[in-house]
């Protein structure tokens, strides 16, 4: 039995999706023998008081989620993000290389320093990565930090935009497709999976539709576990542990021949109320008793 | 030896580079990451016994307690804010915030912001038992510690006594307030004498 403090923030609070998730998990705990409670980021003095934390807002090495975090980790409770995930998740350079060095398929990636980009030779990167290029700053969530380049000119445009939140930026192979696999993994096991179906000639998870000038969310498919293709499930699996035992949500893309490239590791994923997970899913009990029992502590 | 540790800049990826490569860091990733976070910064030196500033969240311009210093939790505590009264709080906080763009901690100014350079738990200030304190818990070999000098109630001056004083001849006791890069560039001669002297000695922070 656990006390389990929700930290979440205005404004996760004022989306819908968000703050019915969080009575979800507020109402389904006691079935697993927990009990959650709903605290406000800025609060920290009241950490002390709870056996978990499970940070439900978005996270940021530079802000208060990442500092509450830290502290409960510091105070030795079960912590989900924990600050050494957020760390990892939040620098796709890092990420990238544990991903490599556990033999997770990713697109071919090249790293990019300051020194590099100074001698950046737009030539040999799409004689190397093909046409056109995704370009990456480490940092930055909902696609909001991943730009395409066609040619040098846009290459160079990019990565000096980018080189300047950074020392490095990652150039990558792009992998066209119409939607992104979503694995979630929570506590080393799979809990949940969803494609998220870009929006029509769209290549990220949030973008310009065909035609319209605004930006528009991906929409969401939950798919049963046993309808996820086996490869796209282990490899889910495979990308999470290489980074650690908290929450995370995995984006693949899986090629018409079936083979699979994992694109991130998402630390603090997305789980909406009737979205990533039903409303009425035995999941929402099941995440907080993770959370409470499996969690990663210091 | 890098002195600048702060998130994707280029000590932060040295480090990044040593873990993947089974090396140990000092600092490692967390406590890089620690140390730049004001919030987490001191949450982690109060648990670890520092005597720290009193501090809470800056949630808006209407409920600051002047005077006080604004710090950024995003760190650099070299761009803190101070407020010294009611009426500059409203720009002091938009500052701060970046038109609330960013979290801000309110600390209450107990005394002048000071601060010192500390080269493997090694500072010329007198406040060096604080430097070595950050050096065992955040683990930074070099790093600039900010601190307010708090009057120590009720003593007077005492020529070979005090620690550290206040200018005015009143002891003061240091409260720690953050930490901000110092690059081996930055460092003066006399800071690289010291460093070459410390290197000779055994010691690690924990």
């Amino acid at each position: 039995m656990a006390h389990v403090a929700l930290v979440t923030e205005a404004a996760s609070r004022a989306r819908t999706p968000e703050a019915r998730a969080m009575r979800a998990y507020a109402e389904s705990a006691p079935s697993r023998g927990h009990s959650v409670e709903v605290i406000d980021v800025a609060d920290f003095h009241r950490i002390p008081e709870f056996d978990a934390v499970f940070l439900r807002l978005d996270t940021n090495v530079l802000g208060l989620s990442f500092a509450a975090s830290r502290y409960a980790w510091g105070l030795g409770l079960r912590v989900v993000d924990d600050p050494r995930s957020i760390l990892t998740c939040m620098n796709k350079a890092h990420t990238q290389g544990l991903l490599e060095r556990a033999g997770v398929p990713t697109p071919e990636t090249i790293l990019l320093t300051r020194a590099g980009k100074e001698s950046l030779d737009a030539d040999a990167v799409f004689a190397e990565l093909g046409s056109p290029v995704v370009v990456k700053a480490p940092s930055g969530a909902f696609s909001s930090a991943v730009e395409m380049a066609r040619d040098a000119e846009q290459l160079r445009h990019q990565v000096t935009r980018f080189a300047s939140r950074s020392d490095v930026v990652l150039l990558q192979r792009f992998v066209p497709s119409a939607f992104d696999w979503r694995v979630g993994v929570l506590g080393g096991e799979l809990l949940y999976a969803c494609r998220y179906r870009f929006p029509k000639g769209g290549w990220r998870v949030r973008d310009k539709a065909e035609g319209e000038g605004r930006m528009r969310w991906a929409r969401i498919e939950p798919v049963p576990l046993a309808e996820v293709p086996e490869l796209v499930l282990e490899t889910g699996l495979l990308a999470a542990n290489a980074v650690g035992t908290g929450l995370y949500g995995v984006d693949i893309k899986e090629s018409e021949d079936g083979s699979v490239v994992v694109i991130e590791v998402n630390d603090n994923p997305n789980i909406d109320y009737d979205g990533e997970i039903a409303a009425d899913s035995p999941l929402w009990a099941e995440i907080i008793d993770r959370v409470a029992t499996r969690g990663p502590r210091a | 030896m890098c002195g600048d540790y702060r998130f994707l800049r280029a000590g932060y990826w040295a480090l990044i580079d040593a873990e993947l490569n089974g090396v140990t860091s000092q600092p490692s990733p967390l406590q890089a990451a620690t140390a730049q976070n004001a919030a987490a910064c001191l949450l982690e030196a109060k648990r670890a016994g520092i005597d720290c500033v009193t501090w809470r969240v800056a949630r808006s311009a209407e409920s600051l307690e002047p005077p006080c210093i604004l710090v950024p939790v995003a760190g650099l505590t070299d761009a803190s804010y101070e407020v010294r009264s009611k009426r500059s709080a409203p720009m002091q906080f938009r500052r701060a915030t970046q038109n609330g763009t960013r979290a801000v901690l309110e600390v209450r100014a107990d005394g002048p912001l000071r601060s010192m350079k500390m080269v493997v738990g090694v500072s010329t200030s007198p406040e060096f038992r604080l430097a070595w304190q950050v050096w065992r818990t955040f683990g930074l070999p070099l790093c600039v510690i900010h601190y307010l000098a708090v009057p120590v109630p009720g003593e007077h001056a005492e020529p070979d006594a005090a620690p550290a004083e206040n200018g005015n001849g009143h002891p003061t006791r240091p409260l720690f307030l953050g930490i901000d890069p110092l690059p081996l560039g930055e460092l003066s001669q006399r800071d690289l004498d010291l460093l070459e002297e410390v290197s000779t000695w055994p010691m690690s922070p924990s």
